[in-house]
């Protein structure tokens, strides 16, 4: 049953989503916008709901293209608005963003029969339901974004570690987008909160023991594999809810990341 | 309408009293730069009733779930 063709779906959907989330998310940690990747997936939820609310399934290009235009909007906005006043953080903004999709979800599921089953949907996602031609769009789609990060490398990594970038509002602009398109494949998948994990946690894990990108990377990418199949089994073993079990293994392999931190000697 | 007011008053105040004390708050959060503590403790309250709604659903009135709550808010923070 563990090497069923099942269990290979699932290992290399999570194989996947890890390596461009991780990378993903060692940008937004050293940015300090931890919360911007939350904004855009409870938007992209948002997408997914008014496209049900009119008639168009989850998981479809129509609802596809509605996710991505309420995503692209939450790009548009974290990219433009930056507070002048010190005040007023930035993270403050992308609070706001959030509370106002999630509420907006709220608003429209609350029209719809049913509805709170969706808001639920979208926040714990359906991973387990994942098809072959579902996993072959998203590895397609995430390995043109991978080309396309690699080849601007320079740039986008220049913009998170402070440098002077030409163009620098265009750069940050592509980057919310790729941040954007992510999002809005993986949110019918896995879900508001475990998108929101695959992004935050391995990446915060590789930062916590290394400076460099590609060891970050690395440390990160293989962390959140072994937390997401301890997840995974952990799951199929005790009959869990597959969605919040990786959720869980993440957030133990985090916990037990920060203890080892404490425990050993200075970042390399 | 007076139905519709009087049903309404209570929760307006509410707000009112919410508004004042978080208003407060708030700036200090701002200040610290820590945005999503509340959205945080607000989720683990919400755990603390879950639990207490799990374990003590015979007994349970409005009071008795806020013992669970801040203990777990305590234990966690």
């Amino acid at each position: 049953m563990i090497f069923s063709p099942f269990f290979l779906i699932q290992v290399l959907l999570l194989a996947v989503i890890l390596s461009v989330h991780t990378y993903l998310g060692l940008h937004i940690i050293r940015r300090g916008l931890i919360f911007s990747d939350l904004a855009l997936d409870q938007l992209a939820a948002f997408g997914v709901i008014v496209g049900i609310g009119i008639g168009l399934e989850g998981g479809t290009t129509g609802s596809y293209i509605v996710s991505f235009l309420a995503t692209f909007l939450g790009a548009v906005l974290l990219a433009v608005v930056k507070p002048k006043s010190k005040h007023i953080p930035r993270e403050a903004v992308i609070g706001i963003i959030y509370c106002l999709a999630l509420v907006a979800c709220l608003m429209v599921s609350d029209k719809m029969t049913g509805g709170m089953s969706y808001v639920t949907q979208t926040l714990s996602g359906s991973m387990l339901w994942v098809t072959w031609s579902l996993v072959l769009v998203t590895v397609a789609a995430y390995i043109l974004l991978s080309v396309f990060h690699y080849k601007y490398r320079e740039k986008i990594i220049g913009i998170t570690d402070k440098k002077n970038v030409e163009h620098e509002n265009f750069w940050d602009f592509m980057f919310f987008l790729t941040q954007g398109i992510i999002t809005v494949l993986i949110v019918p998948i896995a879900g508001v909160l475990l998108a929101y994990s695959f992004l935050m946690i391995p990446a915060a894990i590789g930062v916590l023991f290394t400076r460099g990108w590609s060891q970050g990377l690395l440390i990160g990418w293989t962390t959140g594999f072994v937390a997401s199949l301890t997840g995974l089994l952990f799951s199929y073993f005790f009959r869990l809810p597959y969605g919040p079990c990786l959720v869980l293994a993440l957030g133990a392999f985090f916990f037990g990341a920060l203890i080892l931190r404490i425990l050993l000697p200075e970042k390399v | 309408m007076w139905e519709a007011v009087q049903f309404l008053f209570p929760s307006f105040i509410a707000c009112l009293t919410i508004l004042g004390i978080l208003g407060y708050l708030g700036i200090h959060v701002l200040e610290r730069e820590i945005i999503f503590i509340d959205i945080t403790l607000a989720q683990i309250a919400a755990t603390g009733s879950t639990l207490a709604f799990i374990l003590f659903r015979q007994q349970l009135t409005e009071e008795n779930t806020y013992i669970p709550r801040l203990f777990l808010q305590f234990v966690l923070l």
